[in-house]
């Protein structure tokens, strides 16, 4: 054997080992398989109008003191409300606008069975009037009753706010928001949970308790509700939220998050439950403003009613409100005086008209 | 008649015979080398494969994985495939040597490459660790003059000790100190005394020293062993010689970090200086041993679940053994290890490694001493020295007469005749040399004195057996018990499932952070890119890291980081409050959640 062979034959030895020297790692394995099977998005928001409602307190206040400095607010879209068995009684009325206005009516369900954890006559079955007996099932049949009453009108719902983001949730309270979502969904609705706002509990609980509550059907989750955090907070927490569940989309309540005065820092209006002077109307908008951002925000809309007030120092002794006198719920024309003024866009007519008005 | 053939006539004794061929020589070179060893061997080999077949029973499954073994391991891969002594900035938290050796194994034998995990890998590194150390368990139990009946059950003792069992299957650098300090140990009572011996010994304790620095205070105890063993005459010679060598070896570890501008504190870089400080001084300090909240109590109370018997009887045992000059090292590392748990510092789990060979040594010495081993009398401070055995020869050695080998009994048969020493034998056989030119006369071989055993031998033997068997009889049944259960446990691991999971689920390109024995698995295994698989305590200890991390994905560690809240953890505890679990293996504090991070949130 020559060396000229000898040399290529240990060569040709070591090349046939280099192959099985070399560490070649597997990635040919399969990429994430969604644990959960999440519906298919609807996206009612697409392209919709919004129902402006003509039924609500600021619009009777209106009529019944010829305030047309109110129109900033009366004139725009803003939810319907349904609290117990009698509000599903005037649900036919918003449902009938919306058809006339060719637009999409949002609903907020606002019932649930100890509402507010710490006063169980708080929502169903007390707060439900018309029967005699509180029955454990009245939660049930109130969504049925709800579904009955929203009949072919395709609407959104607002599920529930501050429920599950409440000290009280717990397997119940999941199993009746699950139960009610997939009624919902199964009527052809859409679904928005209520899943508070960023700066009450960390994104993996609030997913967690949005997975437990039937999110996978639900078409997202609603976001700032009846407070004041800035759209960009609220929709940052909104898409670190929305990617732990599956990429759904969520909706941010901006009645009256408009506010320059809160800075940098969210919390400075919105830890205050009375009315503040310096909140301010905030823009509604359907789509997101920058699709790269925040993908996820299907819609800026008025959920709670700007105007109606919070509370007075009655409800809240530890604080004197800013002499805030109307009870919650009731409609404050002080407040909505205010939340016009301290609007930065409305257009300086407006602002002119609203400064004129003097209250009685 | 040629003229060697004629010399060879008339001088039968002094021309030597033609050399007889390769293979015989080799064959007699065998047969010599393995003639005196043949009851050693078949002593020892029962022993040493008992003990192998029970380490390596279930040691896929026991015990659990934990984050030490997989520290190594990374840094094992790190030297195989990147020439670097970790996958991070390295800290100086130990010594390199450990990982070296498994990451040499490994290159010799593509470790990393021959099972699902390096974990695996690291079992099969500590079996062969501790067969080593049943053998050289076994060695220095006969250099320090153990029959060997009870240097086998020495080594057995260690082999089969649950609590052994248990800490010597985890992937610790103890582990790997174990073999070295007692070969460190055999040479030093080598029983020629040579200088060879002192300077293998230095050599071996340095190589236990740069496996984990923590040898280093096994020092003393060896010194002692080099002193009590080295003859007058070449003394200062082997000590000078196996302390330069050792020092010299040793101070590789030290000139490295010098070279990389690493040696002394400074800001913005690692230092060995401040490593050791932090170490030694920094660390949260266990607690004292006599309080039974301290952290040291858990410790303890842990090591003691598997077995206390084998370490009570040890420190026990260290009384005994400071009064037979031969067992006064084993006396001193017991003592040492004991201090150091006592003194109120950190003690690390794994530290009971280091009490377990000394304690089976400790045990089955003082049975021998007992028993009346005459090679391991007690010196009785009361009674004053007892004379030695023999008489001095002119040379310095001693001498054997008929008197001493009968008071020595079989200890003196040709039968024993590994523990005396070579001189003895030599001079014992010793005849007139015959004249070169006159046919040799046949010498009658001096007749042994039959070996007898005297009453008080005997009852002494039958009270200590008799011990001894009580004892074997109240242990025996926990230590079965406790075996079967380390050798049959059938719940895979958690981690192991969870990484599986993660291969199987996640895309490559997210970032994980993960528990220390899996990383590499993620990183060889499973081809996720090195920077994207972060080691969980490097979150918060290492700055490199901290720059560079923009988003985390997944977060694979057991449930019971989450609940540590000492704040060494808190970037994953924070990352852990904007996740969804996407899977869980196992239950309890040890069970395993997969959690997936949103990567919108900013760490």
């Amino acid at each position: 054997v020559s060396p000229v062979a000898r040399l290529a034959g240990t060569l040709a030895a070591l090349l046939a080992l280099l192959p099985g020297c070399a560490h070649i790692p597997d990635t040919t394995l399969d990429p994430d398989p969604p644990a959960v099977a999440f519906a298919a998005l609807q996206r009612p928001f697409d392209g919709a109008q919004l129902t402006v409602d003509p039924q609500t307190q600021a619009v009777r206040w209106q009529r019944a003191n010829g305030a047309e400095w109110l129109d900033p607010i009366t004139e725009q879209p803003q939810a319907r409300w349904l609290n117990g068995f009698a509000d599903l009684d005037a649900l036919p009325a918003y449902l009938a606008a919306a058809r006339s206005q060719d637009a999409l009516p949002v609903v907020v369900a606002y019932a649930i069975p100890n509402r507010g954890c710490s006063d169980y006559r708080e929502g169903l079955p007390y707060s439900d009037l018309d029967r005699p007996d509180p029955r454990p099932d009245s939660y049930a049949v109130w969504i049925s009753t709800l579904v009955q009453r929203l009949g072919a009108t395709r609407a959104v719902v607002v599920l529930e706010p501050d429920a599950l983001s409440a000290d009280c949730f717990d397997d119940e309270r999941a199993a009746t928001l699950k139960g009610a979502t997939y009624a919902l969904v199964a009527a052809g609705h859409h679904v928005y949970i209520d899943a508070g706002h960023s700066s009450w509990r960390p994104s993996g609980e609030i997913a967690q308790r949005l997975l437990r509550s039937g999110v996978d059907r639900a078409e997202g989750f609603s976001l700032n509700v009846s407070n004041r955090y800035p759209t960009w907070t609220v929709a940052d927490f909104g898409e670190e939220l929305a990617e732990l569940i599956g990429g759904r989309d969520y909706i941010v309540d901006t009645s009256r998050n408009g506010s320059t005065a809160t800075g940098a820092d969210p919390a400075f209006l919105s830890n205050d439950w009375c009315n503040r002077p310096d909140q301010a109307l905030g823009a509604q908008q359907v789509g997101t403003p920058d699709r790269q951002r925040w993908p996820h925000l299907a819609a800026q809309l008025w959920i709670k009613l700007p105007g109606e007030s919070d509370g007075n120092a009655k409800v809240f002794p530890q604080q004197d409100c800013h002499g805030e006198a109307a009870p919650p719920g009731e409609f404050s024309p002080r407040q909505a005086r205010e939340l016009i003024l301290n609007d930065p866009t409305q257009p300086e007519r407006v602002l002119r008209e609203v400064r004129a008005t003097a209250l009685r | 008649m040629t003229a060697t053939a004629e010399r060879r006539k008339l001088f039968p004794t002094l021309v030597s015979e033609r050399p007889p061929p390769l293979p015989t020589r080799a064959l007699r070179l065998v047969r010599r080398l393995w003639a005196p060893r043949r009851s050693g061997v078949l002593w020892l080999l029962p022993v040493v494969a008992t003990g192998a077949l029970v380490h390596a029973w279930g040691m896929d499954t026991f015990p659990r994985w934990v984050d030490d073994p997989g520290t190594y391991l990374s840094q094992a891969w790190s030297v195989q495939y990147e020439h670097n002594l970790s996958p991070y900035s390295y800290f100086y938290d130990h010594a390199p040597a450990g990982w070296i050796q498994i990451a040499l194994w490994s290159m010799l034998t593509r470790g990393f490459d021959r099972y699902d995990s390096a974990m695996a890998f690291g079992n099969e590194c500590m079996l062969l660790a501790k067969v080593a150390s049943i053998v050289l368990l076994y060695w220095l139990a006969r250099r320090l003059r153990f029959t060997r009946p009870a240097a086998a059950a020495a080594a057995l003792v260690f082999a089969l000790n649950p609590l052994a069992l248990a800490y010597t299957r985890w992937t610790f650098l103890d582990n790997l100190v174990t073999p070295w300090i007692l070969l460190a140990f055999a040479l030093a009572f080598s029983r020629n005394r040579t200088l060879a011996g002192g300077v293998g010994a230095g050599l071996a304790f340095a190589m236990a020293a740069l496996t984990k620095e923590t040898t280093l205070v096994f020092a003393p105890a060896l010194l002692w062993a080099l002193m009590q063993n080295s003859d007058r005459r070449n003394r200062s010679h082997v000590l000078v010689m196996s302390c330069g060598v050792s020092v010299l070896l040793m101070a590789t570890y030290p000139v490295y970090a010098l070279t990389k501008g690493e040696f002394f504190e400074g800001a913005g870089h690692n230092s060995l200086l401040g490593t050791a400080r932090w170490q030694l001084l920094g660390r949260q300090a266990s607690g004292s041993i006599l309080d039974p909240a301290s952290s040291v109590r858990d410790t303890l109370s842990q090591w003691l679940t598997y077995d206390a018997s084998l370490v009570v009887a040890g420190l026990l045992a260290v009384p005994l053994l400071l009064l037979v000059a031969r067992m006064r090292a084993v006396a001193i590392c017991l003592a040492v290890q004991a201090l150091v748990v006592a003194r109120g510092g950190y003690v690390p789990a794994m530290q009971i490694v280091n009490f377990l060979p000394w304690c089976s040594l400790a045990v089955l010495g003082a049975v021998e001493i007992l028993r009346g081993n005459p090679l391991l009398r007690p010196v009785l401070p009361w009674r004053g020295r007892r004379s030695r055995a023999g008489t001095a020869a002119p040379d310095g050695t001693r001498l054997l007469t008929g008197e001493d080998v009968a008071r020595l009994g079989p200890w003196a048969s040709p039968a024993a005749a590994g523990l005396v020493e070579p001189v003895t034998t030599r001079v014992v056989t010793v005849a007139p040399v015959p004249h070169p030119r006159l046919p040799p006369e046949p010498v009658p071989t001096p007749r042994t004195p039959r070996p007898t055993w005297p009453t008080g031998t005997i009852v002494r033997t039958v009270a200590v057996l008799a011990v001894v068997g009580a004892a074997l009889v109240a242990v025996a049944p926990r230590w079965t018990a406790q075996i079967v259960a380390m050798s049959t446990v059938t719940q895979p691991q958690e981690l192991a499932q969870a990484t599986r999971w993660v291969a199987d689920n996640v895309p490559r390109d997210e970032t994980l952070v993960v528990h220390d024995a899996v990383w590499t698995d993620m990183v060889h295994q499973y081809g996720f890119a090195k920077d994207n698989v972060i080691m969980a305590y490097k979150l918060d200890a290492d700055p490199a890291v901290r720059e560079r991390l923009t988003h985390l994905d997944y977060l694979v560690v057991p449930d019971w980081y989450y609940t540590i809240t000492d704040g060494k953890y808190p970037t994953l505890i924070e990352a852990q409050r904007h996740a969804v679990p996407a899977a869980r293996f196992g239950t309890g504090p040890d069970a395993v959640t997969v959690w997936h991070v949103s990567s919108r949130w900013e760490p």
